[in-house]
């Protein structure tokens, strides 16, 4: 690539003048940075375009694989025809350049260890070892040339010429693409290593998606061609095969209840503070539930075909008109059938565990606090506060977070707070009795801190806080009202009105004001009222009558709004013993029109506890959904530590029980892909060999997909598998220099051949903690739908292509081998 | 082989599956045999978890080091991200896996007591996770009954890490109202006490006990010659000549004495009378257990062509006849130990201590405190002077405890005070006050002491007691025993 051409660069440059080439117009530039942005495989569109650039960099991979996938068929086929005549010294010189472009690796490493030196003018602009594997290169292009322009012609339809031809075009496409980005965008010379390389990349994609076009016509006309019933069929038949052949559901499930029974073994609720169990319970099962489903999908999916390939089993089907990519979606569908099942039952025990332990715990700790609220009253108010965070946590709770920034100590606003040297660098802390401020903002366009030119949308959803027909639902609708006359009166107002039109708006939106006035002011009358009569009641001593009428005149008012909020104390010095750290809250309507005092209090922090606080309704009238959250630490020489996702407004406790099920939906997600990857692997190897990919798969995905995203960004120090490896025994930290023996030699040479192909694992290998919510819903927040869909959505990107490969393959293999 | 038929094969196979578990019995038997011998049958080293073994059975016993080396990794990970109690979960995973391994244990142990306990910064949250680390560590010693270093492990975070934290006086009053009766039941005689020093003796004693009685046997022979171990395991406390480790269950008892003759707990007033007494009486009985341990001497004496062996008691060092009559080895080594212990200082300060005239010269001075406290300095005056009175003239029955410097300064903190409430009274201390030449040693001395709630809530009455619940005492005491 371009050295100077980051993407981000291109568009920003294209924005401005093309100060570099005059000679070209800018819709030319245009053309040129749409054509990079479709060929460039590590580039993507720009963020406005939302969810095309990713779709763009998915197709732009897909394409990649179906090219080598493709192009791989297609020699297959050419060497195992035995029709065609070989030119046998073509391929001896192809078995040769292999070996010899492999070697050439070596000498770039060697090279690089400065242990040996190969001069080449720079002006050139490649190493020498690119130079000696060039000719290699050539000998191998000429050689799968051959065999594909030898074998289409004899095998190959008229369509498979075309997207012979068209990969070709592709190719040329690339190299002037590149050429022109060249003479557009860099003011260096003509380089021709550079524009050939950046046009063997563009090429390569280009070429990609034309074979992604001609893989979809196939499935699109497979597509049609399928039957419900015939995916039904086979969808039972793999079905009834997993029970009656491995009793497989079965077995899962009896030792899904078996962990169920003994669950107390390993988790010894007892010793767990309260708080905390029903975190714990809810990880412990989702992880039981996943590993279970996993399992059995690892194990069944990958060995069926196999199996019914080995034993003939698959004439029976094959000889029907069933099409094959109806033989890969119906095992899916089967599978998927098994694990919705296996997963309903799981759903059910668990919530049914969960409640009866759970609950149970709830009930349990407020009885034990009740019964010593006499005897023990501090430990029976530390008992309520840890039924209240385990009553928090077993909820599905949807928060309005804000977008924090702090006030420093002299009250300069900052990105972040004080330092204070933890380890956790997640959170930054505000000192005590200073003008130290972290702040809160909600509202439609507040600045991004970390990018003064963005706004973010952070805005408070009003409507769903004020309840209709309350007084301050009635004083918001009045206030907005109102704004609207006032603009109309400013000479503002809808566009393309007319001035009498205009003018009867104002009338009605008056008349509005004045209604709404009026029975917020009634509704305010009959609130004091209430309050008045409890006051009565109180004093003649008859309480419940009072609390009843203060509830209805509360009826009255929208329910305030709950602050939650988990901050961190950190204490420079021990403070008077057992007072707690105090902050101070300061909460102000966003909007500066409306003349409201700042709501104030003053409350003790509980570390590491859900720190509530109510503020009125009141606050969100006229606020248009902004509003101001200022949190001080009052304590001196005590520091306060939050984080932006510290604090929110709850909008809704939610429901557990649906929120588990989501969370659920995630395993569920999770068999999907690791389902497919089993189909996939079962179409071409034996099943113990398919076996083990699925579960090699499951792994690396599980556990190894972090290390093959740095892999691929490059950010790996210590070098590749073989280098480690002699660090490893060698005792050698990560940084060092390693001496160039042999043995580091041959090392770098194998990492240097195997890196390429684990930095294409990153794209293979499924993401398969991110399809993982567990964590959200043990913490008691709602999944929203967006990441389910996201989810889903992920979970099909990674699903389709195995299937569809699957079907490529299981189309042209003999499966009666 | 080929003239056998499947049924003559079969039964061939199945006598030798019979034959190799008929040879295998002896062996068996063998092998318990040894385990038992060299003690180390599962249920003989401690307490058998069906949940550990059921983990280690799943785990086919080789996979064990891996996955309790990815629970070590995460456990820490997660004391950076501060998810307490995941990593409590993961801990408890660990020692299912390796029970035995007893660093995990005491590492852990301490790890949650005093690492995780300072995170939090309520005191009820910190005496939670005290709690948690002292149950983990008696966890430990169930299954692991045979460690007098866990044994000592757990006493002394009850005794350290509830006695001497800066929240002290509200941690052990939170120890005070706990009432899971399990936490706070003595190992030696069974009965439930509600102070922590007092608790932490009765496991000091026990850790002693075991070094005395079984220890011995175990780690001499047992672990130390006969068996090889990759990873021996190593025995901490109770070595021979380890005075410090002998000396806990005095410390403790001395501590407890002492803690009931000032609100040492915040909002339980102090106790005074035969209570008071009988503790230090108690107190003196455990200096005096350790003061007459045989100790072998340290170096070895060549006397006519003869090693000879000599026994120490560190308690002569306070009998002076009968120290001009010993080995001058065994007297060297005798007032050498009882220096490094300070032993003549705890030795006589119980005996003052639990003297009557002791007790209530205590009760005075607190009454005198307590007086200045609420600013009824006349009465502070009369208190302080009564008592300092009475202290003058049993101190001088007791001349070790009266000249030495840790007395110095608590007497010269009393006359402190006393000087304090005559000034505020606008009178001029008497010249003829016992010990005043005492307060030359505590003139820049301003510090409050930690430990009794008395000075500490003073400085503020809306500190402590606001937030940790009631104060006054309306409790009934704890029960002396």
């Amino acid at each position: 690539m371009f050295s100077q051409l980051a993407f981000p660069m291109l568009w920003a440059q294209a924005a401005a003048a093309p100060a570099a080439a005059p000679a070209m117009s800018q819709k030319m530039i245009n053309t040129i940075l749409w054509f990079i942005a479709f060929g460039e495989p590590m580039q993507t569109l720009p963020e406005r375009f939302g969810i095309l650039g990713t779709l763009l960099t998915y197709c732009k991979i897909v394409g990649l694989f179906s090219l080598v996938g493709w192009a791989g068929s297609w020699v297959l086929a050419a060497n195992k025809d035995r029709r065609a005549p070989r030119a046998k010294w073509l391929d001896i010189a192809a078995l040769v350049s292999l070996l010899g472009a492999l070697s050439t690796v070596a000498i770039g490493v060697l090279e690089e260890a400065k242990r040996i030196h190969i001069n080449v003018p720079e002006s050139w602009g490649v190493s020498a070892s690119t130079l000696i594997a060039l000719p290699f290169l050539v000998v191998l292009f000429v050689w799968v040339e051959r065999a594909l322009w030898m074998t289409i012609a004899r095998l190959g339809k008229a369509s498979d010429l075309i997207v012979l031809g068209a990969v070709h075009m592709a190719l040329v496409l690339g190299f002037v693409i590149s050429y022109f980005a060249h003479t557009a965008f860099t003011s260096q010379k003509f380089a021709a290593a550079d524009v050939i390389v950046a046009g063997l990349r563009l090429g390569a994609t280009y070429m990609g998606l034309v074979v992604l076009l001609r893989v979809l016509a196939i499935v699109t006309g497979e597509l049609i061609s399928l039957r419900p019933r015939r995916l039904y069929a086979i969808a039972k038949l793999s079905v009834v095969e997993a029970t009656r052949r491995m009793w497989a559901p079965w077995v899962v499930l009896v030792v899904f209840l078996v962990i169920l029974a003994f669950s107390h073994w390993f988790l010894q609720a007892p010793d767990q503070r309260p708080a905390e169990i029903g975190r714990l319970y809810i990880n412990t099962l989702m992880m039981v539930c996943s590993l279970l489903i996993t399992v059995m999908v690892a194990v069944l999916s990958p060995i069926s075909l196999p199996q019914d390939i080995q034993n003939q089993t698959i004439y029976t089907v094959v000889s029907k008109p069933v099409r094959r990519l109806e033989v890969v979606w119906g095992r899916m569908l089967g599978f998927m059938a098994l694990v919705t099942f296996l997963m309903v039952i799981f759903g059910g025990a668990c919530l049914a565990y969960l409640w009866r332990n759970v609950n149970g715990t709830i009930q349990d700790t407020v009885a034990q606090a009740d019964a010593l609220a006499d005897k023990d009253p501090l430990r029976s108010k530390q008992l309520l506060d840890q039924a209240e965070q385990l009553r928090t946590k077993m909820s599905a709770r949807v928060p309005v977070r804000g977008s924090l920034s702090f006030l420093d100590s002299k009250g300069n606003p900052q990105i972040r707070g004080v330092d204070v040297g933890q380890e956790l660098e997640f959170r930054s802390h505000i000192e005590g009795a200073t003008p130290a401020t972290a702040i809160w903002a909600f509202g439609s366009t507040i600045k991004d801190p970390f990018d003064p030119r963005k706004t973010i949308n952070r805005r408070i959803p009003v409507e769903q806080f004020l309840k209709a027909g309350t007084i301050e639902d009635l004083e918001n609708r009045a206030l907005l009202a109102e704004y609207g006359v006032d603009a109309i009166n400013r000479g503002q107002g809808p566009a393309g009105a007319s001035d009498s039109e205009k003018a009867r708006m104002a009338t009605t939106a008056s008349a509005d004001v004045q209604r709404l006035r009026t029975e917020s002011q009634k509704l305010q009358q009959q609130a004091a009222d209430l309050e008045a009569k409890a006051d009565a009641a109180d004093k003649a001593g008859d309480k419940p009558k009072a609390e009843g009428l203060r509830d209805e005149a509360a009826l009255l008012h929208s329910p305030p709004l709950m602050l939650e909020m988990t901050f961190t104390i950190y204490r420079t010095t021990k403070g008077r013993v057992g007072e707690p750290v105090y902050a101070e809250i300061e909460v102000a309507n966003g909007n500066k029109r409306v003349s409201q005092t700042p709501f104030r209090n003053i409350f003790p922090i509980r570390e590491y506890y859900t720190n509530k606080q109510m503020i009125p309704a009141s606050y969100l009238v006229g606020s248009n959904g902004e509003l101001l959250i200022n949190i001080r630490c009052v304590s001196a020489t005590q520091y306060l530590g939050m984080a932006e996702s510290d604090m929110h407004i709850l909008l809704d406790q939610g429901n557990f029980a649906l929120n588990f099920c989501l969370g659920l939906a995630g395993i569920w997600l999770q068999a999907m892909v690791l389902t497919a990857i089993g189909v996939f692997a079962g179409t071409f190897l034996s099943w113990p060999m398919a076996l083990l990919t699925t579960i090699a798969f499951f792994v690396a995905g599980q556990v190894a997909f972090q290390l093959f995203q740095e892999i691929q960004m490059q950010s790996l120090v210590g070098g590749g598998p073989f280098e480690s490896l002699i660090r490893l025994l060698t005792h050698d930290n990560q940084m060092s220099e390693l001496t160039p023996t042999l043995a580091v030699i041959v090392a770098k040479t194998c990492d240097a051949l195997t890196m390429p192909v684990l930095t294409r694992l990153a794209y293979i290998v499924p993401n398969f903690q991110i399809l993982d919510v567990t964590n959200r819903v043990a913490e008691g927040f709602a999944v929203p739908w967006v990441v389910m869909l996201n989810n889903g959505l992920l979970a099909l990107g990674y699903a389709l292509p195995f299937t569809i490969g699957g079907y490529f393959i299981l189309k042209n293999r003999e499966v009666a081998a | 082989m080929s003239s056998l038929t499947n049924m003559q094969r079969k039964i061939i196979f199945a006598l030798a599956i019979l034959m190799l578990f008929v040879a295998m019995y002896p062996y068996k038997v063998f092998l318990h045999r040894e385990a038992e011998r060299r003690d180390l049958g599962e249920a003989t080293i401690g307490e058998v978890d069906t949940g550990s073994f059921m983990l280690k059975l799943a785990l086919l016993g080789g996979a064990r080091g891996i996955a309790a080396n990815y629970l070590w990794m995460r456990a820490r990970e997660l004391q950076v991200i501060q998810d307490w109690d995941k990593l409590k979960a993961t801990v408890n995973l660990i020692t299912k896996l390796q029970p035995h391994f007893l660093q995990i244990w005491t590492f852990q142990g301490w790890n949650l007591a005093y690492n995780v306990s300072v995170e939090w910064d309520a005191p009820d949250d910190k005496y939670e996770w005290i709690k948690q680390g002292i149950k983990f560590l008696e966890d430990g010693v169930a299954k692991n009954q045979k460690s007098p270093d866990l044994i000592w492990d757990t006493a002394w975070t009850y005794y350290h890490k509830i006695g001497f934290a800066d929240e002290a006086i509200i941690l052990r009053r939170l120890f005070y109202d706990d009432v899971d009766e399990s936490f706070k039941r003595d190992p030696i005689d069974n009965n439930v006490y509600r102070d922590n020093f007092r608790l932490a003796r009765g496991w000091f004693t026990r850790s002693v006990r075991l070094v005395d009685e079984e220890g011995a046997t175990r780690l001499g022979s047992g672990i130390e010659k006969e068996v090889e171990h990759v990873d021996a395991p190593e025995q901490r406390k109770g070595r021979p000549g380890d005075l410090a480790f002998r000396s806990m269950p005095a410390h403790s008892q001395t501590r407890y004495a002492a803690g009931l003759e000032k609100e040492s707990m915040i909002g339980i007033p102090a106790q005074f009378g035969q209570v008071a007494s009988n503790e230090w009486e108690q107190a003196l009985q455990e200096w005096l257990v350790f003061g007459r341990f045989p100790y072998n001497q340290p170096n070895d004496i060549v006397e006519n062509g003869k090693s000879i062996k000599q026994t120490i008691f560190i308690d002569d060092a306070t009998d002076f006849p009968k120290m001009g009559t010993l080995h001058p080895n065994v007297a060297h080594w005798a007032n050498r130990w009882a220096d490094q212990m300070n032993y003549p200082y705890w030795k006589d300060r119980c005996s003052a201590e639990m003297d009557r005239d002791g007790v209530a010269a205590r009760e005075l001075f607190y009454e005198g405190t307590k007086a200045y406290k609420s600013a009824d300095f006349p009465l502070a005056v009369k208190k302080f002077e009564a008592g300092l009175r009475l202290w003058e003239e049993l101190l001088k029955r007791h001349k070790q405890y009266r000249d030495d410097d840790l007395n110095k300064k608590d007497t010269g903190l009393i006359v402190k005070r006393y000087r304090r409430a005559c000034q505020q009274l606008g009178v001029p201390m008497p010249t003829t006050t016992p010990f005043i030449d005492l307060l030359k040693y505590v003139e820049n001395d301003n510090t409050v002491d930690p430990f009794d709630a008395l000075e500490m809530t003073s400085k503020a009455a809306t500190g402590p007691a606001a937030t940790t619940g009631p104060a006054g005492g309306a409790q009934q005491a704890p029960k002396a025993k």
